[in-house]
């Protein structure tokens, strides 16, 4: 198989678990090195390990806001050294001896979940809850980037990334389409659009989305595509809540700026609440000074503050979606009030493999700008100032691109 | 809501709104569908990979799945804490916290290591400029 080509050398920290072997080149990666501190590092590349295994040459990779979480430290059995990404595109650098479906030079966009396609999970549909790519543990399938928890797989914020099972994941780049356009569908576009799907939305419906990010954005495009009649979103940072009244086309409402949110947005709906309310923001939000405390001194995973929200404000019988990203092993969630007001919650990781080839159409026939998030393009070597800036909410950040050949 | 009637006129383009709203156009639905391989091309035998050194797995499996991540294997400190902590079962909070612990201590052990580097290659590097210094004004 041919091997990636030398590299120059750049001025560059040196990982100090690199590989000993001289056979190895050495490529820039993104590491992990502690909460709130990551840097560029050389790290040997990636080889074949397995027969399906193919290695990729990196194209663009997008800095995620469950990324966040692993930058705060919040994801358990996230180690020193660790490559974050999981959303990337790549050319195709090298492949396994069983490999059918990729050539070198193919360009793939990847999902984020690693899947075998055949287990029992993988062949109902499953794809997040494979059982043959996570040996560490059960609550998810592997992932790329997303520490130990998720099985240990480097992520491609980095020049190379291996990727496993190639003959299921990838899904080639169509010839006249640019990465920029189909990167999101590794993960965020596929992500919005299943939590909209989870509302059961059936034409006319009202929905609440909570959290302006990039899933929320694309849970708002979804929620209109699937039919909704009114569409909702909740944040707290205004920059956001303009996006999306630009980008989706939805009513906003700025939390922090109505006293109690639940009562305000149930006034909103004849004082019943939303058919749907979406939870697109996950274990780091704001609204409760309480959680906050409790979240992140881990004596909960994470605050479970927009799920809370999204099950108090939804109306009775309704349907909460829960997308947002949370940490083994508890919340102090309000199922009480779950129960009695018969809500039907719905909540998996995104099962990609399955979204792509729709989402894709969708994006060609400009139903769906998915480029059209992106706010901010880096260098690898920027990806810590790229971090900082997501992880504040600075300069009108939405969306981080990488392009780790630049 | 000052932007309610904006939503109306501005965003429902007929050719967006709606286009998904047939239950066939939803990839998603059935969540749990018949059982069929996920994709044509995928394998049907799934090799295993080798085991190595320094990987973990959860206690509730004999051993490692068929694909794994090689990244980070165990070492130091943080790799026996991590070691006991995979050897509680994952729903118990205290697998959860050592996993967490053994992250800060990993912080913690690259820290010293850093240290340890730069205490022994600066007294090296003096050393090394006397040195030069000497056998040039000799």
């Amino acid at each position: 198989m041919p091997r990636a080509p030398e590299r120059e050398g750049r001025a560059c920290q040196q990982f100090a678990g690199a590989h000993p072997d001289p056979h190895f080149s050495r490529m820039r990666a993104l590491s992990y090195f502690g909460p709130n501190k990551v840097k560029v590092v050389r790290k040997p590349d990636p080889r074949i390990e397995h027969s399906n295994d193919a290695v990729l040459k990196v194209t663009r990779s997008a800095i995620c806001g469950s990324d966040l979480h692993l930058l705060h430290g919040l994801v358990p059995d996230t180690r020193v050294g660790c490559t974050f990404g999981h959303e990337f595109t790549g050319t195709v650098e090298e492949i396994g001896s069983s490999v059918k479906n990729l050539r070198r030079g193919d360009r793939v966009v990847v999902p984020f979940n690693i899947s075998c396609g055949t287990c029992f999970y993988c062949s109902r549909g499953l794809s997040a809850n494979c059982e043959n790519t996570n040996p560490n543990s059960d609550v998810a399938s592997g992932v790329f980037g997303y520490s130990h928890t998720t099985g240990g797989y480097d992520g491609g914020q980095a020049e190379y990334v291996r990727v496993p099972f190639a003959d299921v994941g990838p899904m080639k780049i169509p010839d006249d389409m640019e990465e920029e356009e189909v990167l999101f569908l590794s993960d965020i576009l596929p992500t919005g659009y299943q939590a909209a799907e989870m509302g059961e939305i059936k034409g006319g419906e009202t929905v609440v989305v909570f959290g302006c990010g990039p899933v929320g954005l694309f849970a708002m495009k979804s929620a209109w595509l699937l039919s909704a009649g009114r569409v909702v979103a909740v944040d707290h940072v205004d920059y956001r809540l303009d996006f999306a009244r630009r980008y989706a086309g939805v009513e906003t409402v700025n939390f922090k700026k109505v006293p109690d949110i639940v009562s305000y947005l149930k006034d909103q709906f004849e004082g019943r609440g939303p058919d749907v309310t979406i939870d697109a923001v996950g274990m780091e939000a704001e609204g409760s000074k309480l959680h906050r405390v409790l979240g992140m001194g881990f004596m909960q995973a994470g605050v479970p503050v927009a799920i809370n929200w999204a099950i108090q404000t939804v109306r009775k019988g309704g349907n909460v979606s829960i997308i947002g990203v949370y940490g083994p092993p508890w919340n102090l969630v309000d199922i009480g009030t779950a129960m009695n007001k018969g809500i039907t919650l719905r909540m998996n990781q995104c099962n990609v493999r399955r979204y792509m080839p729709h989402l894709l159409k969708h994006i060609r026939e400009g139903r769906i700008d998915a480029k059209g998030i992106i706010t901010h393009r880096f260098p690898l070597s920027a990806a810590p100032k790229a971090y900082k800036m997501f992880s504040d909410k600075k300069d009108g950040c939405v969306k981080c691109v990488l392009t780790p050949a630049a | 809501m000052a932007d309610r009637q904006r939503q109306l006129h501005e965003h429902l383009d007929r050719s967006v709104a709606g286009a998904d709203l047939p239950p066939n156009e939803r990839p998603g639905v059935p969540m749990e569908h018949e059982t069929r391989p996920l994709t044509s091309t995928a394998p049907e035998h799934i090799e295993h990979m080798r085991p190595r050194r320094g990987l973990t797995h959860r206690m509730e499996i004999r051993s490692m799945t068929p694909v794994f991540g090689t990244a980070q294997p165990l070492h130091g400190v943080s790799g026996v804490l991590r070691r006991i902590a995979y050897s509680t079962h994952e729903t118990r909070a205290r697998h959860w916290m050592m996993l967490l612990f053994a992250d800060r201590v990993n912080v913690l052990e690259h820290r010293i290591a850093k240290l340890v580097k730069i205490f022994a290659i600066v007294p090296a590097g003096a050393a090394a400029v006397v040195l030069a210094v000497k056998f040039f004004k000799d």
